[in-house]
């Protein structure tokens, strides 16, 4: 059990296949907020990932195979509670989450216990057409509701959680489709803890490729209400801390 | 029933106890499978040895034919044993999912002073088992 991180902010990076990108994520995160302890996840990646950002400065936890963003971001969240860390970011590998609202979402930690940085908030010019823009709308409207505070961007993985949502991720983050995104949402509203969201601009992708196009964005949809469904009828139970 | 198919489903079940019990000797099968496999076995004998048990039930639970009995009952059986493997298996993977957090977690704390080793390690387990 450590206390290198009390009181402390800890940046987690899911990052899969991100040699490219991780190094300047790395970077402009440092420069964002210096402060903060940064712990990139490599989730069996092929590529260089790890050394790369170890290389940038980055603390790296390397997962013998892959788990997906869920037992990444766990990994994340079990560490951020051993070491005592008051708050976990969660910023993307690829580069698209701008590090620079770092500090708004850390902010929005005050009053509320996760804070979603969101796309469609009104800040920047991140646009998506057709299929893909209308589930997400559905998502927003669908989601807004089930969470009783308005949430425009519930898939977005740029997020900021407070010590009371550490404590319950360390335990519970699903590794399932979209889980990582939605279900977190659902266990965080069946917890008790606060959700609420701050307007963030989003970068284009500028290495690799996003992992969804917009062809299958309907029966994304659905498989987003399955999830959400099941995130509801699942239990959640915050084991007792017993650790020092 | 003639002699041929009576002696035929008695060996069968007796086969079946048998193999079910050598596997339990060299542990390829544990606790709870074990035991259900064992039941399964000796229920098969039971019957072989005794159809008429069988029909009487069948009589008293008011099934025509006793083998569609025995069908559905077998398979209700396995369908218990398939869920039984299923929650097993999620059970399995989501501590596999536990243990490879913490070892990456417990390599961050070893530090880097056998990283080179530490990749080829890596690289190894993903030959064995490619990720999804
Ligand atoms: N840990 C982990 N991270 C992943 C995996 N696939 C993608 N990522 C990371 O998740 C983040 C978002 O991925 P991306 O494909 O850009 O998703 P999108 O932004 O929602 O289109 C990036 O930092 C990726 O490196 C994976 O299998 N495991
Ligand atoms: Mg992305």
């Amino acid at each position: 059990m450590g206390t290198r991180g009390r009181g402390k902010v800890l940046v987690v990076v899911p990052a899969y296949n991100e040699a490219e990108a991780i190094a300047g994520v790395v970077a402009s995160v440092t420069r964002a907020v210096p402060t903060a302890d940064i712990l990139v996840v490599d989730d069996g990646s092929c590529d260089a990932t790890s050394a790369v950002a170890r290389a940038a400065g980055a603390r790296v936890a390397t997962l013998p195979f892959n788990l997906g963003v869920g037992g990444a971001m766990r990994t994340g969240f079990r560490h951020a509670k051993r070491e005592g860390y008051s708050a976990v970011v969660q910023v993307d590998g690829d580069g698209q989450h701008d590090p620079a609202f770092i500090p708004q979402l850390l902010a929005a930690l005050e009053h509320h216990d996760v804070a979603v940085g969101a796309r469609f908030a009104g800040t920047g010019d991140y646009v998506v057409r057709g299929p893909r823009r209308w589930a997400m709308r559905g998502l927003a409207s669908g989601m807004s509701a089930l969470m009783t505070t308005r949430l425009d961007d519930a898939t977005s993985g740029f997020r900021a959680c407070g010590p009371r949502a550490i404590s319950v991720y360390a335990q519970h983050y699903p590794a399932e489709y979209l889980g990582d995104t939605l279900e977190t949402l659902v266990i965080a509203r069946k917890s008790g803890l606060t959700v609420t969201q701050v307007p963030v601009a989003m970068r284009h992708r500028n290495t690799g490729r996003p992992s969804h196009g917009s062809a299958r964005s309907s029966v994304e949809l659905l498989r987003a209400g399955c999830v959400v469904m099941l995130g509801l009828v699942r239990e959640w139970p915050v084991i007792a801390d017993s650790s020092p | 029933m003639n002699g041929d198919a009576y002696w035929l489903g008695v060996a069968s079940g007796f086969v079946v106890v048998g193999v079910v019990i050598e596997m339990v000797r060299r542990r390829y099968l544990r606790g709870r499978f074990a035991l259900v496999w064992i039941l399964l076995g000796v229920g098969a004998i039971l019957l072989a040895l005794f159809p008429r048990l069988l029909e009487r039930a069948a009589t008293a639970l008011g099934v025509t034919v006793p083998l569609n009995l025995l069908l559905f009952l077998g398979s209700i059986a396995m369908l218990i044993m398939i869920m039984q493997l299923s929650a097993e298996a999620g059970r399995l993977r989501e501590r596999t999912r536990v243990l490879a957090e913490e070892v990456a977690l417990l390599r961050t704390l070893v530090g880097s002073a056998d990283e080179p080793r530490a990749r080829s390690i890596a690289a190894e387990d993903r030959d064995q088992d490619s990720p999804r």
